[in-house]
């Protein structure tokens, strides 16, 4: 083949016009890789929040019966409460986890602070499917607690914030919680969470629903959350859960309206889908930004053949095969993509890396996350292999008519 | 070595035949020292681009070295030029961006001959040509007489039999003229066949034979004469 040396130096001569060319597709590199790493800041940003509520599980709120059954009027509210879901528990073996949610807004104090928030009265399988996770040295609310009907309370980092005020360690100390002393079990870690019912769980007080439920003389739940055993099982899992709370009821299980599912599963599916979508547009956008590149690419080496077609005729004359010819305008075009393509990429690794930079700060922030772009080894793909298709291309046509030049014309040209 | 019999070329200029030669019979043997001489339009470039496999006859036959060269590909006549045929031409036709060795080597590249090798063979014919003091200069930086010589040696590089030159020394002053003819001379010593292009009737007749071309036909041939 042609040495490397030689091609660098036939571009090393057209500099000023290969300069330019490698600063197009440079621009077009830059652009197609800081959209992409934008997409995908994106789609991590919301996976990361929408994580925060909790994967895979759905949110079940009591409804009413939308026409009459069985001598029960239409509209007549049906409701769940620990019975329902014992049996639930027992019945449907699709049910991976699943727990009531009471909700209560309480006063809570501590010494001399005060604040008054959500309190909700959860079961033990609560926390793992809300992604509350623990911090180091605590525990989630457990079996004990409940049948013990235990006053332990897990507080989110916003509570944290205002009983605690100094920085002490909340977990082992106690606080009221409407006029009763809890003891604080644990603090949940920070996250990001794009869903919310009621508020975002970081200003959230949780305690065992045995101890919630004489407290403030509650019986029926605001909301259930469960999990399917696995993620197919999710279908069947709803038209579970109805039946068995039309069963209870005395409703009609075909009764759409008597359970109201919100699927998160379902959400996780649409936004990656959504997301996926905005990747193939913002890849498209960028894609065609570094076709208008390759054209250029192409077009200054087409000028370069023309110039060259007394040059290609003292190849020829010399000896060198038409696969010569063309690899030599072939692997300059590579050659120029290959430049323009690392410069690029470091030029958007540099904005994704100033963009970092930013402080970002306020609640939308804090609770949703920061959309920061993301140079994730796929987009790098991507591009790469954009890159070398456009390379090619471009080297190629070019390539090809230089390949074809008669020698005995391109000779007698002055 | 050279067998040529019958050949014409004729190009399309639009509407018009133009008929560059029109039936030729030419037969040069393996260390002939020939001159083809005619004014500009005698066809004698064409012939020439025939001779050195860059161009093949519209018709006719053409045998080098015994194999038909007429009817091969662009890749088939690549490869003869690459093994067997150097040109030297009026205006040198050196890669103007490229070192006098840069320009010697090439045809080296193209024949797959290793670096070492190519520089090797670059410094030994750029000296054999008098300029191994200018290996790294570019042609812009050479006098005419020194390009010619950088070009022969490029014509040198692959170790041809037959070297083709078109008005080697056109562009040339008297003494660089001579100094090329000189080496024409010593290549001829050596066993090369060598052909010369020209209308310039004084280099023709150092050649030991001259080929009088006019409006695409052969005029006079001295060999046929003298046999």
């Amino acid at each position: 083949m042609i040495p490397l040396g030689h091609i660098f130096r036939e571009l090393f001569a057209e500099r000023t016009r290969v300069l330019l060319t490698i600063l197009a597709i440079a621009w077009g590199t830059a652009s197609i890789t800081t959209m992409l790493a934008v997409g995908e800041g994106l789609r991590q940003m919301f996976g990361r929040s929408m994580r925060g509520f909790g994967e895979n599980v759905l949110v079940v709120s009591p409804g009413q019966t939308s026409k009459a059954h069985n001598g029960l009027p239409e509209g007549h509210p049906v409701r769940l409460e620990r019975e329902d879901v014992e049996s639930m528990r027992r019945s449907i073996p699709q049910l991976g986890a699943i727990s009531g949610e009471h909700m209560h807004w309480a006063p809570m104090r501590r010494e001399q602070h005060f604040r008054t928030g959500r309190l909700m009265g959860v079961d033990p399988g609560y926390g793992s499917m809300r992604n509350i996770i623990v911090e180091k040295d605590g525990r989630f609310i457990d079996e004990l607690d409940m049948r013990y009907q235990r006053r332990v309370a897990v507080i989110g980092p916003e509570v944290v914030k205002e009983l605690f005020p100094a920085g002490e360690d909340p977990v082992g100390q106690h606080i009221e919680i409407d006029g009763r002393p809890f003891l604080v079990i644990c603090v949940m870690r920070k996250k990001y969470q794009s869903t919310t019912f009621g508020g975002p769980d970081r200003d959230g007080t949780w305690i065992p629903g045995t101890t919630f439920e004489p407290m403030f003389d509650r019986r029926y739940f605001s909301y259930l959350i469960a999990r399917p055993r696995t993620i197919a099982e999710m279908p069947l899992l709803k038209e579970r859960m109805r039946s068995a709370a039309a069963h209870r009821s005395g409703t009609n299980p075909e009764d759409e309206e008597i359970l109201r599912y919100w699927d998160m599963l379902e959400m996780q599916q649409i936004s990656g889908n959504v997301f996926t979508g905005l990747q193939v547009l913002f890849g498209i956008i960028g894609g065609l930004t570094l076709i208008v590149a390759g054209v250029g690419i192409a077009n200054v080496m087409y000028v370069s053949v023309s110039n060259a077609t007394r040059d290609i005729g003292i190849r020829m004359a010399t000896g060198a095969r038409t696969h010569q010819v063309l690899g030599q305008y072939v692997l300059e075009g590579l050659l120029a993509t290959a430049l323009g393509g690392v410069l690029g990429m470091g030029a958007s690794a540099l904005l994704v890396w100033g963009v970092g930079q930013i402080p970002m700060q306020g609640d939308f922030f804090d609770i949703v996350g920061k959309p920061l772009p993301v140079l994730s080894a796929q987009v790098a793909a991507i591009v790469i292999a954009v890159l070398g298709a456009i390379g090619l291309a471009a080297g190629y046509f070019p390539a090809r008519r230089a390949a074809q030049i008669d020698p005995a014309v391109a000779l007698r040209q002055e | 070595m050279i067998h040529i019999e019958n050949v014409s070329k004729s190009y399309d200029m639009g509407r018009v035949q133009v008929e560059a030669l029109r039936g030729i019979d030419l037969h040069i043997k393996r260390g002939e020292y020939a001159a083809i001489l005619g004014p500009s339009g005698s066809g004698k470039s064409t012939l020439m681009h025939i001779l050195g496999c860059l161009d093949t006859p519209t018709t006719g036959h053409y045998r080098l070295d015994g194999s038909p060269v007429e009817k091969l590909k662009r890749n088939e006549l690549a490869q003869v030029r690459s093994e067997k045929i150097g040109f030297v031409f009026q205006s040198f036709n050196l890669l103007a961006h490229a070192t006098a060795e840069g320009n010697v080597e090439l045809p080296l590249i193209y024949n797959g001959t290793r670096r070492r090798q190519r520089r090797q063979r670059a410094a030994e014919l750029l000296e054999r040509v008098g300029l191994g003091h200018r290996r790294e200069h570019k042609p812009s930086e050479l006098s005419g007489g020194q390009r010619q010589r950088v070009a022969l040696a490029r014509a040198l590089a692959a170790d041809p039999d037959l070297i083709l030159a078109d008005e080697p020394t056109g562009n040339l002053d008297t003494a660089s003229g001579e100094e090329v003819v000189a080496l024409f001379e010593e290549l001829v010593a050596e066993g090369r066949t060598v052909i010369i292009v020209t209308h310039d009737i004084e280099i023709a007749q150092r050649a030991r034979r001259i080929i009088r071309l006019r409006d695409g036909l052969i005029e006079e041939d001295t060999a046929t004469r003298a046999a």
